[in-house]
Formats: C-alpha cells, sequence, structure tokens
C-alpha cells in the first residue's frame, strides 16, 4: 500500500487562492481606473503610479532585510504583493501635481509607519494607502490642487475653482454635468475620477470572489441617501454625490480590505452602514472630501466590532434554565 | 477635631502661603511689565524708530463695516503704524495687525502681532505678507470710492481686485494672495480696515504729509 | 556625598530614568511645544529652575512638612517659583513668553516636579536633591531638544530659527507628527540603551553567566 495517510488539523481542503492570487485580482481590477487616469492626466500620472508602487516595494524589502533581518531570497520568496497594492491605492490617491518626493514620502509612511512597524501583512490596523493619503495631505499643499483635464500631454494647467464634489455642496448644483462625472473627465486625483472603470474593476473583484458585492453597495447608497437627506430631500443630488469625490475608490477598493474590516457578516454591514453615515456627515460639515477620513475613523472602530460581535461557534446553544 | 497633627499641618500651610506671597510680592515689584513697555516692544519689533506722537482716532472712520477695526495709531519719523483688528477669522476669531505706512502713502511693512485661537497664523509667513503687501501705495490707486460687489470677475495679480470672483474681498478692496484659508482672511480685513481708514481720513496724499508737519 | 550616589544620580537623571524617553512624565509640554529647538531650550531651563529650587525647599521642609498635607505643602512650594519664572520670563525674554503660552504656568502641575517631589525631595538630603533636580532637568531638556530637533528639520527645515533649505514636511510640525516621533524616539532610545545594558552586563558578568544576561532587568545594573 503507498497511499499515504496524512493526518492533521484543518483545513482540509486547499484551494488554489492565496493571499498573493488574491491581491493578483486586485492589482488587475485597478488597471482600468489607472488607465483612465493616464488617459485624463497624462503621462506624469503613470510616472506617479510607478514611483509610488516601486517605492512601495523597496521600503517592505528594505524594511525586512534591515529590522526583521530576513535575507533578499526570503523575502522575494514571501512576497505576497500586498505592497504593490498598497503602492497603487496610494498613487491612485495623489494629484497629478504633486512633486516626486511626496510619492516617495508617502509610500514610506504608508509602508513602514502603518504596517510594517504593526507587524506586517494582516496585521496593520488602519488602511495603509488612506493613513498615507492623510499623512500627505497634512503636509503637501500641492495634493490638493487638481489638473485640468484636457492638457493631456501639454502643460499642466491647474484647474480653477473647485472639483465638482466641493461645487455640489457649496451651491448644490455640480459644475461637470453627469457623463463627464462617470467616464471621469472631472479634476480630481488620479484614480478617482473615472467611475466607469472603478465599477467595471469592482465587477472583476466579485466574480473572482474576492469581495461581497453588497458591502460598497451599501456604503455608497446610504452616503447618498444620507446627502439627499441633508440637503432637502432634493433626489437631483443623488447620483452627483456619489460619483464626485473619492467614494467609488475608497468604497469598492480601500474600505473593504480584508484586514481592517470586522470578522463577521452582521458586524460587516453594520460596518459599511456607518461608514456611509460618517461619510455623508463629514461631507456636510466640511463642505469637502472627506472619505480617507471616514475610512480612517471607522477603522479604528474594527475592534470593537470584533469584541462585541461574535460569531455563535459550532454547536453552541443558550444554556435552558431549569 | 483639632488634634496636634492637624493644628501643626494648618500652621505649616499657612505659613508656606505667607512667606511665598512676601516672596513674590516683593519679585513682583521687580519685574513689573507695563502696558507701555510691552506696546513698545511690540512695535519695537515691527519697526524700529523714535515713536514721535500718538495720533487721536477718528471716530468715524475708525471701524470697516463689520471687516474689523482700527485701534490706535502711531506716528513715527517717517512712518505711520495703524493698529487693526481683522474680523473673520477661524472659528469667528479675530487677528491684530500693525500695518506701517511711509510719508508717501505706500504700505512698507504688515506684521501679525495677535490673533485670537488661530492656530495656523503661522502658516502666514512674513514671505507671504511682504509678497502680497510690497508694493501698493494707498494713493496710487482707485480704491474705497464706493463698495460695491460684483459678479464674477478676474484677480489682478498686483493683489489689487478690480472685479472680485467668489473671493472674499469686494471691490476696491486689497485681496489676499489665495483667499483661501480663515486667518487669511481675517488678516486682509484688517489691512483693509486700515487702510479705509487712512484713506478716507487723509483723502490725498498731501494731507496724509501734513500729518507730519 | 559619596561619589558613588552622586553618579548614579546623575545617571538616573540622564538616561536610566529620563523623565520623557524612560518615566514618560510630562508629555503634554514635550509633544505641544517641541516645534522649535529655541522653545525646547527656553522650556528646559526654566524647568531645571523650577526643579533646583523646590526640590532645594522640600528637602530642607521635609521633616516639618506633615506627610497628610505634602501634596498641597509641595504645590504652594512649586507654584512660587514657577510665579517667579512666568515673571522673569514674560519681562526680559517676551517672544519666548508668547512661545510657550500656557504651558508656562502649566509646569506647577508637570508630573516631573511633583513626581521627583514626592519621591526624591522629601526622603532626600538637600545637596543630594538639589543635584536630582539639576540632572532631572538637564536629561529633560536634552530630550525635548532632541525632539524638537527633530522636528524643527524636518517639519520647518530650519534649526534654531535659521532656515536651512526650503524642503519641509508640515506634517511634523503638527501634533499627529509629534505624536509619531514621540513614538520613534522611544522607540529608538530604548533600543539604544537595552542594547547599552546588556553589553555592560556582559563585560561585568563574563561568559560563565552567559544565562543570566539573556534576559534584560534593567533593576539589576545598579553600577
Amino acid at each position: 500500500m503507498n497511499t499515504k495517510l496524512v493526518y492533521s488539523g484543518s483545513p482540509h481542503i486547499r484551494s488554489n487562492s492565496s493571499t498573493r492570487r488574491i491581491m493578483l485580482d486586485v492589482v488587475i481590477a485597478l488597471i482600468p481606473a489607472c488607465v483612465m487616469g493616464v488617459i485624463w492626466f497624462g503621462l506624469r500620472a503613470w510616472l506617479w503610479l510607478a514611483l509610488t508602487v516601486i517605492s512601495a516595494v523597496v521600503f517592505e524589502f528594505l524594511f525586512n532585510i534591515v529590522i526583521n533581518k530576513k535575507s533578499f531570497l526570503q523575502c522575494v520568496r514571501e512576497f505576497d504583493l500586498t505592497s504593490v497594492v498598497t503602492g497603487m491605492l496610494l498613487g491612485m490617491n495623489l494629484s497629478v501635481c504633486v512633486e516626486w518626493y511626496v510619492c516617495v514620502l508617502g509610500s514610506a509612511f504608508a509602508i513602514i509607519v502603518v504596517k510594517m512597524l504593526f507587524g506586517g501583512t494582516g496585521r496593520n490596523l488602519f488602511n495603509p494607502a488612506i493613513a498615507g493619503r492623510i499623512f500627505l495631505l497634512l503636509s503637501f499643499t500641492s495634493m490638493t490642487k487638481y489638473m485640468a483635464v484636457g492638457d493631456v500631454f501639454g502643460e499642466l494647467t491647474i484647474a480653477a475653482g473647485a472639483t465638482p464634489l466641493t461645487e455640489l455642496y457649496t451651491s448644490g448644483v455640480a459644475n461637470a454635468s453627469l457623463l463627464d462625472m462617470f467616464i471621469g473627465r472631472i479634476p480630481g486625483t488620479i484614480g478617482e475620477t473615472s467611475a466607469a472603470a472603478l465599477i467595471l474593476g469592482g465587477i472583476y473583484l466579485v466574480i473572482r470572489k474576492v469581495i461581497d458585492f453588497k458591502l460598497p453597495l451599501i456604503y455608497i447608497g446610504v452616503t447618498g441617501l444620507l446627502t439627499v437627506a441633508f440637503y432637502g430631500f432634493d433626489f437631483g443630488m443623488f447620483l452627483p454625490s456619489i460619483l464626485g469625490g473619492g467614494l467609488m475608490l475608497g468604497a469598492i477598493f480601500m474600505a473593504t480590505d480584508y484586514v481592517t474590516t470586522p470578522n463577521t457578516k452582521l458586524g460587516n454591514i453594520i460596518y459599511f452602514v456607518l461608514l456611509g453615515a460618517l461619510t455623508a456627515v463629514l461631507r456636510w460639515y466640511k463642505s469637502s472630501e472627506c472619505v480617507s477620513y471616514a475610512i480612517m475613523i471607522m477603522n479604528m472602530t474594527v475592534p470593537l466590532f470584533d469584541r462585541y460581535i461574535v460569531n455563535k461557534p459550532f454547536g453552541a446553544h443558550d444554556k435552558k434554565k431549569a | 477635631m483639632f488634634n496636634k497633627v492637624s493644628i501643626k499641618a494648618i500652621i505649616v500651610l499657612v505659613v508656606i502661603a505667607v512667606l511665598s506671597g512676601v516672596l513674590l510680592s516683593v519679585l513682583y515689584g521687580v519685574l513689573y511689565v507695563s502696558e507701555e513697555e510691552k506696546e513698545q516692544n511690540a512695535l519695537k519689533k515691527v519697526y524700529d524708530g523714535e515713536l514721535t506722537e500718538r495720533p487721536e482716532l477718528n471716530e468715524k472712520f475708525s471701524s470697516y463695516e463689520n471687516k474689523g477695526k482700527v485701534t490706535k495709531l502711531f506716528r513715527f519719523e517717517d512712518a505711520l503704524i495703524v493698529d487693526a483688528v481683522g474680523y473673520g477669522g477661524y472659528g469667528g476669531g479675530w487677528v491684530e495687525c500693525y500695518v506701517v505706512i511711509g510719508t508717501d502713502g505706500a504700505i512698507k511693512k504688515v506684521a501679525i502681532v495677535d490673533n485670537n485661537n488661530q492656530s495656523f497664523v503661522g502658516n502666514v509667513t512674513e514671505a507671504i505678507l511682504s509678497k502680497n503687501y510690497g508694493e501698493i501705495n494707498l494713493y496710487d490707486i482707485e480704491m474705497f470710492k464706493l463698495s460695491e460687489n460684483s459678479g464674477s470677475g478676474t484677480l489682478d495679480w498686483s493683489g489689487i481686485v478690480i472685479e472680485y470672483s467668489g473671493g472674499s474681498a469686494a471691490v476696491g478692496e486689497i485681496a489676499f494672495s489665495s483667499g483661501a484659508s480663515y486667518t487669511e482672511t481675517a488678516v486682509m480685513n484688517a489691512v483693509n480696515s486700515a487702510v479705509y481708514y487712512i484713506k478716507n481720513v487723509y483723502p490725498d496724499v498731501k494731507s496724509f504729509e501734513e500729518g507730519w508737519l | 556625598m559619596k561619589k558613588n550616589e552622586f553618579k548614579n544620580i546623575a545617571l538616573d537623571g540622564l538616561a536610566r530614568q529620563n523623565p520623557v524617553f524612560r518615566l514618560i512624565l510630562g508629555t503634554c509640554p514635550t509633544l505641544a511645544l517641541s516645534t522649535a529647538v529655541l522653545n525646547g531650550i527656553g522650556m528646559g531651563v526654566a524647568v531645571i529652575f523650577v526643579l533646583v529650587f523646590s526640590n532645594l525647599i522640600i528637602s530642607l521642609l521635609r521633616s516639618v512638612i506633615p506627610d497628610k498635607v505634602r501634596i498641597p505643602a509641595f504645590i504652594m512650594v512649586i507654584a512660587t517659583f514657577v510665579t517667579i519664572v512666568d515673571m522673569t520670563v514674560a519681562k526680559y525674554l517676551p517672544d519666548l513668553y508668547s512661545s510657550l503660552g500656557v504651558y508656562l504656568p502649566l509646569i506647577v502641575v508637570n508630573c516631573i516636579i511633583l513626581g521627583r517631589a514626592e519621591s526624591f525631595a522629601s526622603s532626600n538630603k538637600p545637596v543630594a536633591a538639589i543635584f536630582d533636580g539639576l540632572f532631572m532637568g538637564c536629561g529633560y531638556t536634552l530630550a525635548l531638544v532632541l525632539m524638537c530637533t527633530v522636528r524643527e528639520i524636518l517639519g520647518a527645515g530650519s534649526f534654531l530659527g535659521i532656515k536651512l533649505w526650503d524642503f519641509s514636511i508640515p506634517f511634523f510640525s503638527k501634533s499627529a507628527g509629534a505624536f509619531l516621533t514621540y513614538g520613534l524616539l522611544l522607540c529608538a532610545f530604548n533600543v539604544i540603551y537595552n542594547a547599552v545594558v546588556k553589553a555592560r552586563k556582559k563585560k561585568l558578568y563574563g561568559d560563565y553567566m552567559k544565562e543570566k544576561y539573556a534576559d534584560i532587568s534593567t533593576e539589576e545594573v545598579q553600577a
């Protein structure tokens, strides 16, 4: 008899999906939005994206080699593409008008401080891309200067006036057509403008079973509905408020990060509803982009969710009183 | 109730309090800083010169709408410093500025001396102030004739508003470079209050210079 | 005072029980004021002055003040000296006075001063208390200046008010940067401290006690 019987603990069925595979799916899903960003904002967008991704990977390797004392080959073997995803998401959150060092510093902060110092993949408390974006927002004024669309290969002209989102909140009417906001011909950061490409990526992720399609829908829907409610039940505000700003990018790709969401189904539903509410309220008060702050605040509450909303153990039942 | 320990405790505390009080009152006499001195120090930091006169404030023009007011005037050898307060700062606060105006009516310098709760007042640096107010002569341009709000328009990059474009400066006022933050708005209001005062009390260069005779 | 005792007090104040990086006392002014090195030096000198004199007075009065009212008595003594410093700075250094703002009077309730009064000055001789106050103050000043240097160079591109270069990351001048810098410096200080302690133990105890210094507890290193 040459069948080896293996005795081991669960899991007993192993599928092909590992962290690397899931992250590869996310990278593929992000590519349409990146392409649209390059189309609208020029080759410089591609340069900044590449720089952010490369520096994210470099910093992860450096940290592992220097502090965790792994060898280079070990780092390559264990490389699980999470830093590539972080780099891409952070790059998509930058405006084209930033300087080169902004990309590098943002990657350094996101990877080293937010991810590696907390323990590496799977142990970070905050979404590294979100924290990196907030760090850059606080540090560099060029993060909020957006380029006017149309000068793809020419000079960078700073967009006069506000993004459609701030216009929407100050005057009740967005200054771009709905079609423009859907395909992305509006000022904004590199990855957040094109809702069409982001939704395409989101559908790919749902098909590959990486994210649950209900959760981003809940987030986006709640934000839109609450915005409508805050502005006197004017349903014309619904579509502009969900297409403008970084809501699509944040809801589909950044809020659904595995590490920074609750473990249970019920917990997730409540988490995303609260995310939507917080985004709507913050946007109402601040009249500008607040998705990153909302996600960061809710990331802090995830341990609370995991403590109080616990799955019932298999076979458990309530003690019956005698 | 009054046992030995608590009596001793009370005595010790009282003695310490009395001794500290005596020490502090002695030193207070030595280290007292009067309002005059504080003012002198503040002025000296902004403009180095001999203070010749403190002109009386003309009450009619000292308050500019609800945007700011002029509180004091200091006349020096070759400059006039207007102490102006501008409202509209962050959280409803105010900013106090010294506007230094030379004898020919040119703004020499603007310095922020005090503020109320403006945490980002440090962002309005000397460089930004001198870039914005550096070369403006009050008698060169038509300002403050009427204060009308027009619709949209263009901003002259010398800083003078020709017509304003949704920002916070009205026609005829001097705009601040980006007008983006509340603190900058308060500074703008302070300087504009000072300019409003000067242009209305001394309508032309001659009467302004006569102040020095 | 014995030489050993003096050495202990000095090392305690500067490194072993450094108030900012080891005892984690008085963090509020450290975080709020460390945007510029000049502020740090000013605050440090004020703290040294208050520490030395309040330690001295409290040590002199240690047998007189009853135990039940020691905290109010300490606070009164400390408040007197803080008021003296406050008035002096307001008169002679008005710039420093406005940049320190409310943190100068807050030295009264700074945990370092009250902590040293309670744990050292009230049970030691005056000479020892003076030196403890001096070295604790110096330790605080050095730590504060270190934090200020990092934050000023990174956050404003200047040092001691002199602009070095144009590049700056304003994040470090804000409160979030203060917490981040403090955390990273705390980590770095303790890593270096533990390494130094380990090396000294190795030198003292030699090879035959290898298992002894495998897990370091720093109380064991005295001399």
